[in-house]
């Protein structure tokens, strides 16, 4: 009775460690080497092929291999309210960003935060495929426009500060920013 | 104030500008908990890019409290390198920790994104691997400033477009030996 027991309690500890090590919450931070640091906004608008004011409205983690070595990306759909640069075809746009989420493991940028779905955002983009974009500069193409009003990443994310201080907006009004650059 | 004092207010003033300067150089991030336990880092290099055996013995040229090893056995090393091919991301080199279900780091991934780096002058190509072998050492990204792990390859105060930095400054290699 007594040896059944502990064959019990042996089992249920031995299930319990392996279901504990496959699905702990896994958080990875990785570090990049940005391709290039904007010197202001003027210079990002100029090389952005798509500048837009939307939404992300989804959006799906994959990583390219069952391989757990290899790192997810996210696809967002963003709906464009208003296209400030830059011409699209369709309404939404595929927003692309490396990190993600899959059941319990976690991964991003430090400096460059997963896109929370409901977020109003100002894009400066750069089109790699048809309707495929990603942002400029990581956390330096990307603002968020809470209540109208304009924040740079750094400014709503502390890890960002260092990589986004150039272009250090925080609570302008949409349309003055907007009329500010892009006369 | 009698005129006797001054020489001590400047000898002060100069004190201090040297404590402050002293701060100023010292200027690396380390990244918590992404020392390895070992000062012998066994680095398996599969990018196909021969700036990596350059972009590592730059690192081991100088004497350091850790160092790089190459090996060819795709086992027991601390970083695996890779090469992707990834047109949609606005980065060139990127680097992920792995830890151990009690928080201990036991592996790096480097990934160089042939679809930048393929592009760039080979001095570049040097400069981005050795930037994320330096994350190989703990040390984190700084912004504008002359240092190999400045973040940014080029733009405005970049560490190659403005600085055409490649291999470890002084602030990089004190940044190591603090870790280590």
């Amino acid at each position: 009775m007594m040896k059944k027991m502990y064959l019990i309690i042996i089992g249920a500890a031995l299930i319990a460690s392996i279901l504990y090590i496959n699905y702990y919450p896994r958080e990875r931070v990785m570090d990049v080497s940005w391709t290039y640091a904007y010197k202001d906004i003027n210079e990002m608008t100029e090389k952005a092929d798509l500048v837009i004011v939307g939404k992300a409205i989804s959006s799906i983690s994959y990583r390219e291999s069952a391989d757990p070595f290899t790192s997810i990306w996210t696809d967002y759909t963003v709906r464009g309210d208003k296209v400030i640069k830059g011409k699209v075809d369709e309404p939404n746009i595929i927003l692309h960003q490396t990190g993600g989420k899959i059941g319990s493991e976690t991964q991003y940028i430090r400096d460059d935060p997963l896109i929370e779905e409901g977020t109003t955002m100002l894009l400066f983009l750069k089109q790699y495929e048809p309707n495929k974009y990603y942002i400029l500069g990581g956390p330096q193409g990307r603002f968020v426009v809470e209540q109208g009003k304009v924040y740079s990443i750094g400014e709503l994310y502390a890890p960002a500060s260092a990589t986004t201080i150039r272009l250090h907006t925080k609570g302008i009004a949409l349309e003055n920013f907007l009329s500010n650059f892009f006369k | 104030m009698s005129l006797k004092k001054i020489p001590s207010i400047i000898a002060l003033f100069i004190l201090s500008l040297t404590c402050f300067s002293t701060i100023a150089v010292n200027a690396y991030v380390l990244l918590q908990g992404w020392t390895f336990s070992t000062s012998t880092i066994i680095v398996l290099d599969n990018t196909g890019y021969s700036e990596t055996p350059t972009a590592v013995n730059n690192w081991n040229s100088y004497v350091l409290d850790a160092r790089f090893s190459l090996t060819g056995l795709p086992f027991s090393h601390h970083i695996g390198m890779v090469r992707v091919n990834n047109p949609g991301v606005g980065w060139d080199g990127a680097t992920t920790p792995y830890f151990d279900i009690w928080g201990h780091l036991y592996k790096m991934k480097i990934e160089i994104n042939h679809a930048t780096c393929g592009t760039y002058a080979s001095w570049v190509r040097r400069s981005v691997i050795a930037h994320e072998l330096g994350h190989g050492f703990s040390l984190g990204d700084q912004y504008f400033v002359p240092v190999l792990m400045n973040g940014a390859t080029w733009g405005f105060n970049s560490r190659c477009g403005t600085f055409g930095i490649f291999t470890p400054q002084a602030d990089d290699r004190a940044g190591v030996n603090a870790a280590y």
